[in-house]
């Protein structure tokens, strides 16, 4: 409100300033009364919602009260307990006697109540399991209120702290701050004066911009728009509404821009100005398709798409660590699927026999078909590996992408050049489309079921009992023909020849020869990491996948170059010497002898089989590992209460039995350290810091989000110990007794150890000699 | 009899501007903590936390022996019976005929005599002593009648200070006649009644207070006598009474020092003049003078004997005009549970007649012949000295046994009445074999000594007692040896250093600084409303609170006995750390969201155990939202499969887990997908799953069968639902399901995993709880499905 006033009172000015002509002065007055009147009714609007949303969170709050009471009914400590003191104690009667004979005495029962201690101050937080990431604020968000004697001691440190935002501040410029909407509501409402004024009706922007609908009025106005902003670019200089008026009915006119130009001079140009109008009528059309935004398969409007296409959101959402789709913690790290691994998973073998009466099997030709595709395939690859031993097909993703599934050293083709050459040439004399019945061939296939074909047949390739089993609505026969038609399709085409029928699917199981690689690959790994250990690196640096298709993890991968191993994550190809093993414990992989304990990292449970890391659910029990608690988020108990020592302090409600048990995970906001310079700033103000060094480049910050340890205090002379780990991939904080800690023991830590370095936030420890 | 010491008393007569100021200093130091075991003691009294009989180191309390327990048999009840109901008949007539009433001292407290003027003109009191027959009314308008008859008349010393010194004039009363109901008129109740009248009418020529002279001689010490001449007059109180009265009283003790000076040495006792009053009633009314009665219950209309032999405090109570207001206010200072305190305080304000009450028999020789005609005049006092101290310890005996009788039955006492309280007598009365070192000091004159120190142990003020009574609480120790132990554990709030000295003992009392007074007990009880924990809704859950009650710390052997060299010499070393250490839950705890206070029946709960806080859910949806070029059909695929994942994001860490995962997902959400025909949506989700490494194609062929058998029951519906809702519908059942009373909640999870055989239990649990889960949220589809359909 004060920032609105301000502005009116600048704007006044400038407009005073301004005023040469009445038809000016005209215009810049109904652009700021607009303005303004578009603001206020945006004002009242947002308070109408927040009143809304206000009651809409009572009734939530009310009906899971309800719930809750009903499931705690017979616990009988309703949440919500009735005004009355029925149940309560009467300690005394309280009468009050009446001087006037015919009233009675009036006695009403006294009730004590205990004296309640006060609590200690208490700011929100919000609740978190596991890490969250989030960006850096390029813009002070509030600038911290620490009581008026501070900040009159000390008035440089807000100027300080301003300029380390660069002298941004939320909420600085909302004056004449100006969005896209409010910009376009103000160009259409004026546009509608300016059309009024020749008495001339629109025909569909009755009230448009008044309801704030503008996306259902400007849908007619919008292709109108295009062709005559392009047609009339230069409209009329003159104010004279009336010359403009036959042709430009739906373009504004530019004295509405110059004004608003005038007005907001920090917003462009009059050209800018127009152009933005113009992109923004556009986008609002929700008839203009994005253009990267794939129809939905399942609805009516399926289109039949590349499986690119089809796959696009899945494959770029999804988070590969967190099997979520647009997870919080790496959303900046997608990476596409890493082709390499899939050999692994495609192990659905090209069918022998025939699924049912009518399977494609059964037609003239399809086994022999069936037969080369396999061969070829698997010649191929061992081709391939000839050539590039270490990147089996990982740079060959992109055409042909189905070279790369599967080896099978166990049936090499003693000659594989002749081969292949030959059985191109023999792919020839196979069967082709025209051989199969025409009741195959003329077949509907609707844009879905096609596009799901392509999706599936990459990972299916010739087994089309399968992905006919999967499509539901064709049967394998149906598909075999179609799967030629898409082939004679593609064959056409350069480089498409024959890549996409002709990779099979090879078995998972290992090979004597990999296996003893792996061994090797172990007794090495155990050197390097008691290497990586002498080296004491002080500096512990985020991981990142690596992702250098063609070459081997040498120096140049940023895994190495990091020292950090490579994950199940990376690009690069399983056997890379630079991947951490996982270990062989069959004991509780809680001593240096287990060498994930000795690196620090939790076990991996598709690394660690012995330990029993590998087991879930029903075969928890046998998991005899220990080293998993963080990932499997096993922490104790926690509660909350005053402290003994100073402020809150965090207990532990069951016995803790011995040294090195996990009790909790120290979770926060993951942000950068520059970010963490910055609010660093304003916390050591406050002498009470949640910042946490997780490595290198990233520091957790409990103070907005967090959980219940986020309450531990310092102590010199802790029961509990803080340890970064690499958790699948993530540096994680984990926290672990000292020694046996009975339950109802406050859970303190040394604030000022930290597995990275020294420590950076000296407000940590003034609030150390602050408690 | 040596002195006190006093070591502050020169100092105070050398500097007198500063007494006050050491008064307050004393006050401030000790007065807070003594009001507070005045108000303990009160509460003790009401509720006891323990009987004081039962400690070890009063066994002196105990009068009983547990010897009979040993061979007890359930047939000795009724032989007891028997026996007890032949000797009833016989024993009261041929036994106690006789009473020897003893009338010992009168003891008032000198701020209420100076209010009631009470012996300031007299130099002593007179007590009266008849006998109230109440007849049975027969008549329908009145009350009952009752006739009096005058035992007799006593000279009584105000507030003595040696009880023992005035075993004098006894007056006897001869019951038989009282048994013999065959005069026609029927007796309800025979009772004593006492009266003390102010015996002497000439003026006393100061206001100097007669009552701390008139013992004086009996000591015949100087004015250190007097200061424990003060102490008689409570004397349970010593100089606690002095504390909660103030400085006031205080000072009238240093203005009896000088004054004492005067009138010290006035001849006390020849003053007392024995007035013979004839038993007219009217006697008392004549006299204008301050008036005391009390009245006394001796039978019953049964004939139940009330009184027993022993040493009596009997309360008395003004009488403002003749038959009105003759309260009993017979109250004895005994603890007894479960009474009025009201009665209890009488005891401290009201002024109190003690007496000897002896039964004899008849047969008796002596003065037992001359009391038969029923009005026994102080004549008997002339019974010899050596009778006397030969007839005493026979009498004891008696009385000890029967006061044991009436403790183990007292219903036959009527306890609002008559509470007697072994005393010194009782205590003397004892067999010698188990005496020790303080109970021979117990025999002659024990003196304690009680050294306040105070101003960071700079002064110190003493005082000194003649009794083993615990100052604060006014309780008989018995033995010195019970009296420290009694001190030290009890009132935690002073430090208690003993030194034993050559006449006596010394015990310095000082303020403990470390003592913790804070609140131990259930923190829920502070702030649950009041009443909260006795709620009669239903069973409460409580959350348990582990407390020390009873800490034994180790004792040495040789100490077993209870000897006082253990009080002695461990003093410093004695320190026990881990008495008041207590694990466990002793605080109130807050729920880290709101900081509400957690009720013991969330305690169990977790709140940490949801991976997914609502706020994560609906950020996830939102964020999903706002893509623009994400379709609809694959933002509802993804939203589930995130909310999926959040909610059992531990279950989903790894590869190899993914198959596992992916199954439940669909038993959770396939009936959902199949409704909303998103297919093809969740088919390529798998196969982004396969793209990704993560699955396997095999997987991925099972994973669809599975969804069209889980699909097969569902059949989609004509009118959709809005999938938006549905999906919120069904997050929110997920959500809550697991806050079922009946699963467990998932903070077993951490067992789950862990190593043992127990965990099978928990894991068999949640997997039930996991089909239930399914069960349940089939059922909320089912019922979304027929509610559209009826519409």
């Amino acid at each position: 409100m004060v920032n609105s006033l301000k502005v009116t009172i600048s704007s006044q000015q400038q407009s005073t300033v301004k005023m040469s002509s009445g038809k000016k002065i005209d215009w810049k007055k109904r652009v700021r009364q607009e303005y303004f009147r578009l603001r206020q009714h945006k004002r009242f609007q947002r308070s109408d919602n927040i009143k809304h949303a206000f009651t809409k969170n009572r009734g939530v709050i009310t009906e899971r009260a309800n719930k809750l009471n009903e499931e705690t009914k017979f616990e009988a400590q309703l949440f919500e307990k009735d005004n009355s003191f029925d149940d309560d104690p009467v300690t005394k009667s309280c009468v009050v006697k009446s001087s006037v004979h015919s009233f009675r005495d009036q006695a009403v029962p006294l009730y004590t109540l205990n004296s309640v201690p006060s609590l200690p101050v208490c700011y929100t937080w919000v609740p978190l399991q596991q890490n969250f990431m989030v960006e850096d604020e390029t813009i002070l968000h509030n600038i911290p209120y620490m009581g008026d004697e501070v900040l009159d001691e000390d008035g440089a440190f807000i100027e300080e702290l301003i300029k380390n935002y660069d002298g941004k501040v939320h909420g600085d410029r909302e004056g004449d701050f100006i969005n896209d909407e409010l910009f376009l509501e103000l160009v259409q409402g004026l546009h509608e004066i300016s059309a009024e004024k020749p008495t001339r009706k629109l025909r569909s922007r009755n009230g448009a911009s008044e309801k704030g609908k503008y996306t259902d009025t400007t849908d007619s106005s919008a292709d109108e728009d295009d062709t005559s902003a392009d047609t009339d670019d230069p409209p009329p200089s003159s104010p004279a509404a009336e010359s403009s008026s036959q042709e430009s009915t739906s373009f504004p006119c530019d004295e509405i821009f110059t004004a608003i130009a005038d007005l907001f001079p920090d917003k462009g140009t009059v050209d800018d100005l127009k152009d933005k109008y113009k992109e923004l009528t556009e986008v609002l059309d929700p008839h203009t398709v994005v253009p990267d935004c794939t129809p939905n398969i399942d609805g009516p409007e399926a289109k039949s798409v590349p499986r690119e296409r089809a796959l696009h959101s899945f494959h770029e959402l999804f988070c590969r660590r967190c099997y979520k789709y647009d997870c919080f913690q790496h959303s900046h790290t997608y990476r596409p699927p890493v082709k390499a691994n899939r050999r692994k998973t495609l192990d659905v073998r090209a069918p022998s026999d025939a699924c049912k009466n009518n399977c494609f099997l059964l037609l003239d030709g399809a086994k022999e078909f069936n037969l080369f595709h396999s061969r070829s395939s698997s010649s191929r690859q061992a081709s391939n590996r000839k050539y590039r031993p270490l990147v089996v097909g990982a740079a060959g993703g992109t055409t042909t992408s189905g070279s790369s599934s599967g080896s099978r050293p166990s049936t090499p083709t003693p000659s594989e050049s002749e081969t292949d050459t030959t059985e191109e040439r023999d792919s020839s004399n196979l069967i082709k489309l025209e051989d199969l019945p025409q009741q195959l061939r003329d077949v509907e296939w609707d844009g879905a079921e096609s596009s799901l074909f392509r999706v599936l047949h990459e990972t299916f390739l010739t087994n089309f009992c399968a992905i006919s089993k999967l499509l539901k609505t064709k049967t394998c026969q149906e598909v075999f023909a179609f799967a030629l038609r898409e082939s004679s399709t593609l064959n056409s085409q350069p480089g498409g020849a024959g890549g996409r029928l002709s990779v099979d699917p090879d078995s998972l199981e290992f090979s004597p020869a990999k296996k003893k690689r792996k061994h090797r690959l172990w007794s090495l790994h155990a050197r390097r990491i008691q290497q990586k250990k002498d080296n004491s690196s002080s500096h512990v640096y985020n991981y990142q996948p690596c992702y250098h298709p063609g070459q081997p993890c040498d120096n140049s991968c940023q895994c190495v170059a990091l020292g950090n191993f490579c994950e199940k994550f990376c690009q690069c190809p399983s056997d890379c010497h630079n991947r951490f093993p996982g270990c062989r414990c069959k004991a509780q992989c809680n001593t240096k002898q287990c060498p994930c304990y000795l690196a620090v990292r939790e076990c991996d449970s598709d690394l660690c089989t012995h330990c029993g890391a590998d087991q879930f659910g029903e075969n928890a029990s046998k998991c005899s590992c220990k080293n998993v608690m963080i990932q499997r988020g096993m922490h104790k108990h926690l509660l909350l209460a005053p402290s003994d020592v100073a402020g809150w302090g965090i207990y532990i409600k069951e016995d803790v039995n011995g040294k090195n048990e996990f009790i909790s995970e120290y979770c926060g906001e993951i942000i950068s350290q520059d970010e963490a310079d910055r609010r660093g700033k304003v916390y050591d103000k406050y002498m009470c810091s949640f910042l946490f060094n997780l490595n290198n480049d990233f520091v957790v910050d409990a103070t907005r989000k967090g959980n219940k340890i986020r309450f531990a205090n310092h102590s010199v002379n802790p029961n509990c110990y803080a340890k970064v780990m690499m958790v699948n991939g993530d540096h994680r904080i984990g926290i672990f007794s000292n020694r046996p800690i009975q339950a109802g023991e406050e859970l303190f830590f040394d604030y000022r150890y930290s597995q990275s370095d020294a420590m950076k936030y000296v407000g940590i420890e003034r609030e150390m000699e602050a408690a | 009899m040596p002195r006190p010491k006093k070591i502050d008393k020169q100092r105070k007569e050398d500097v007198v501007p500063d007494l006050r100021q050491d008064r307050e200093e004393f006050l401030r130091m000790f007065e807070k903590p003594t009001q507070i075991y005045r108000f303990l003691r009160a509460r003790h009294c009401i509720s006891p936390t323990f009987l004081h009989r039962s400690l070890l180191y009063m066994l002196k309390r105990n009068s009983r022996t547990h010897a009979r327990r040993q061979k007890f048999k359930v047939g000795d009840m009724l032989e007891a019976c028997i026996t007890k109901q032949s000797t009833d008949k016989l024993l009261p007539q041929q036994q106690y005929d006789q009473l020897k009433i003893l009338v010992l001292g009168f003891c008032i407290d000198p701020g209420v005599r100076s209010e009631n003027n009470v012996g300031r003109k007299f130099s002593s009191l007179e007590t009266q002593v008849s006998l109230r027959k109440t007849h049975r009314c027969r008549r329908k308008d009145g009350e009952s009648s009752h006739t009096e008859e005058l035992v007799g008349i006593t000279d009584t010393p105000i507030n003595p200070r040696n009880v023992d010194a005035y075993e004098e004039d006894p007056l006897y009363l001869s019951t038989t006649h009282m048994y013999q109901t065959g005069d026609g008129t029927s007796v309800k109740n025979y009772s004593l009644v006492f009266r003390v009248y102010e015996s002497n009418d000439n003026e006393s020529e100061s206001e100097s207070d007669f009552s701390d002279s008139d013992n004086s001689d009996n000591w015949s010490d100087g004015p250190g006598g007097r200061k424990r001449k003060r102490k008689e007059d409570d004397p349970a109180g010593i100089s606690l009474k002095n504390l909660t009265t103030g400085t006031r009283r205080r000072r009238t003790i240093h203005d009896d020092d000088k004054q004492d000076d005067d009138d010290d040495e006035e001849p006390v006792n020849g003053s007392s003049k024995k007035f013979k009053k004839n038993h007219n009633e009217k006697s008392c009314t004549l006299t204008t003078n301050a008036v005391y009665e009390a009245e006394l219950v001796m039978f019953n209309s049964e004939k139940q004997l009330f009184l027993s032999d022993g040493e009596y405090e009997l309360s008395l109570t003004r009488t403002k005009s003749e038959g009105v207001g003759r309260k009993r206010n017979a109250t004895w200072e005994a603890l007894d549970g479960g009474r009025d305190i009201e009665l209890l305080s009488t005891m401290n304000s009201a002024p109190v007649l003690k007496f000897k009450l002896c039964w004899s028999a008849n047969e008796k020789p002596g003065p037992l012949s001359a009391s038969e005609n029923g009005d026994t005049k102080n004549a008997t006092s002339d019974e010899p000295e050596t009778k006397r101290m030969r007839r005493r310890p026979s009498v004891k005996t008696n009385a000890a046994s029967e006061t044991n009788g009436d403790t183990d039955k007292p219903n036959t006492l009527p306890v609002e009445l008559v509470e007697y309280r072994k005393s010194k007598l009782q205590s003397a009365t004892f067999p010698k074999g188990d005496r020790d070192e303080d109970s021979v000091m117990s025999e002659d004159k024990v003196l304690v000594y009680y050294q306040f120190i105070y101003n960071s142990e700079t002064q110190q003020q003493t005082e000194a007692r003649e009794d083993l009574f615990c100052p604060w609480c006014q309780l008989n120790c018995m033995t010195l040896y019970g009296l420290i132990k009694h001190l030290k554990l009890c009132h935690p709030r002073f430090n208690f250093t003993y030194s034993p000295q050559q006449h006596g003992s010394c015990i310095e009392v000082s303020v403990n600084e470390c003592y913790d007074g804070s609140y131990c007990g259930n923190p829920q009880f502070i702030f649950a409303q009041p009443g909260m924990a006795f709620s009669r809704r239903g069973p409460v859950h409580r959350i348990e609170v582990t407390d020390t009650l009873v800490y034994r710390p180790r004792r040495e052997r040789r100490c077993a006995n209870l000897a006082l060299a253990e009080l002695l010499e461990k003093e410093e070393n004695d320190a026990s750390p881990t008495a008041h250490y207590t694990a466990g839950h002793h605080r109130l705890y807050f729920h880290s969201r709101n900081a509400v206070p957690i009720r013991p029946c969330e305690f169990e709960g977790d709140s940490e155990d949801e991976a997914d806080p609502d706020w994560l859910r609906a950020y996830t949806k939102r964020m999903l939202d706002e893509f623009t070029d994400v379709n609809e059909g694959e933002k509802p695929v993804m939203k589930l499969w995130n909310l999926y994942i959040m909610k059992n994001w531990w279950g989903c860490i790894a590869d190899a887990q993914l198959f596992s995962s992916c199954r439940t997902f669909l038993d959770l959400y396939g009936p959902l997908i199949a409704r909303h025909s998103l297919r093809n949506n969740l088919l390529l989700h798998f196969v982004t799953l396969v793209d990704f490494g993560v699955l396997k194609a095999s997987a991925l062929i099972s994973l669809m069968e599975h969804f069209d058998h889980v699909a097969s029951t569902v059949t989609p519906i004509s009118p959709k639902r809005e999938l938006a809702d549905d999906i919120a519908q069904a997050d929110m059942e997920l959500q809550l399901l697991p806050a079922l009373p009946d699963q467990p909640r998932a903070g077993s999870r951490a067992k789950r995993v862990s190593v043992g055989d127990t965990k099978m239990g928990s894991m068999d649990f949640y997997e039930h709880n996991m089909s239930s889960q399914v069960d349940r949220l089939h059922a909320i589809i089912n019922h979304a499905e027929t509610k559209p359909q009826s519409q």
